[in-house]
């Protein structure tokens, strides 16, 4: 009975007692209408999108929790009907902030042959990227939720500038400690 | 807190007394056990009441709601207990166990429960807040959520028919749901799908249980 006791009353000072964790599996951002510059002799072609996840009320800026935020998946799809299936390479990278002295990083590509037409591209991820720090290294203060990505996309690239939509999926984890 | 302080100093200096928790030896004494297995020669069993097995306990308890439970005593100093809640969104069930070592006036208690609520609108009782952005409103819509408490206590009155007690402590609770909220922003589309909540939060249980039989 003293060690039913005794354990009982370990256990409610052994760990942090007040906290609140939100753990969001899906969490999907898509930026529509990203228009996309063409290259009638083939090649590379590159974008950059910049988005602030603040705008989908994740209340990822609160200085005091701790966060996680990995990528599970993400695609790219034309929105004015362009064949996609001449890209044979095609690549998002997380940029880092100047002076922040992280790497760009590549968060999702794609090397398959895709058929024609395609007017959607699948992508493979890295569930195990951490881009928490990338989100808020924009802002010494830790405030700001920015993450600027470069895609890219190389082979056969449509040759005439075309519209679509970059959509990145997250697993995010918010979690805080209270006193 | 003091009151927490005050269990733990109860439960501690009790348990460091070295008394030994035999049914009929209590350091209360107050009351004597269920099928003491051998009472003092100098006290007749028949002038030993036993204490009732069973009994109807009704608490309101944070995060649990209000809750109709049978008890069953399988011990003088433990107490089991199945019921139902309500939370006034939606019904639930719940299971606990307590410990009462001392049959005194006062007693201190330690208590885990588990429980789950079903799933309920919540934004029903919310809708009204500003501070929700709209777009969270369908992640509200069947929120469904499993407990546990963890309590130190206070019992007070007899244990022969009728006490009432009053527990604090800590709860872990695991929330769910089920459900796709959206959010735009110009050319940026934010979809949050079926999200959880894990909390640690303070746990609060007034109550009270009538022993029948």
């Amino acid at each position: 009975m003293k060690r039913l006791l005794v354990l009982g009353l370990l256990s409610l000072v052994a760990c942090d007692p007040f906290f609140a964790e939100v753990d969001a599996p899906s969490v999907c951002v898509a930026v529509g209408n990203q228009s996309f510059p063409g290259s009638p002799i083939g090649g590379t072609i590159t974008q950059d999108v910049t988005t602030n996840l603040q705008d989908g009320g994740l209340f990822l800026s609160d200085k005091d929790t701790t966060r996680s935020l990995r990528v599970t998946s993400a695609r790219i799809a034309s929105t004015d009907g362009t064949d996609l299936h001449g890209i044979n390479q095609f690549k998002i990278e997380v940029l880092a902030p100047v002076g922040s002295g992280l790497r760009d990083i590549t968060i999702a590509d794609e090397t398959e042959t895709l058929p024609s037409p395609s007017y959607e591209i699948p992508l493979a991820t890295d569930p195990s990227v951490e881009l928490e720090k990338y989100l808020f290294a924009s802002s010494p203060g830790g405030s700001a939720t920015q993450i600027t990505a470069r895609v890219t996309a190389s082979g056969t690239p449509p040759a005439t500038p075309w519209t679509g939509t970059v959509e990145a999926c997250f697993h995010v984890t918010v979690s805080r400690n209270f006193p | 807190m003091r009151f927490l302080l005050l269990c733990l100093g109860l439960i501690a200096t009790a348990a460091q007394a070295q008394v030994p928790i035999e049914p009929g030896a209590g350091p209360g004494g107050a009351a004597p056990p269920i099928a003491a297995p051998a009472a003092p020669a100098s006290m007749p069993v028949a002038a030993r009441p036993a204490l009732a097995r069973y009994g109807v306990l009704f608490d309101a308890a944070v995060p649990d709601g209000f809750a109709l439970s049978f008890a069953y005593r399988p011990h003088w100093a433990v107490r089991l207990s199945l019921g139902g809640t309500h939370n006034l969104l939606a019904p639930g069930i719940r299971v606990g166990a307590s410990v009462v070592p001392f049959q005194w006036a006062v007693a201190p208690s330690l208590s885990v429960d588990a429980g789950h609520v079903f799933a309920a609108d919540v934004g029903k009782v919310i809708s009204g807040s500003t501070s929700i952005p709209k777009a969270v409103d369908p992640l509200l819509k069947s929120v469904s959520y499993n407990y546990a408490d963890l309590l130190l206590g206070l019992e007070f009155g007899s244990q022969r028919k009728f006490n009432f007690y009053l527990k604090l402590g800590l709860s872990r609770v695991w929330a769910s749901t089920s459900g796709t909220g959206q959010g735009s922003s110009g050319n940026f589309t934010t979809t949050v799908k079926d999200p959880a909540v894990n909390l640690g939060i303070p746990s609060v249980k007034l109550g009270f249980i009538v022993w029948v039989g």
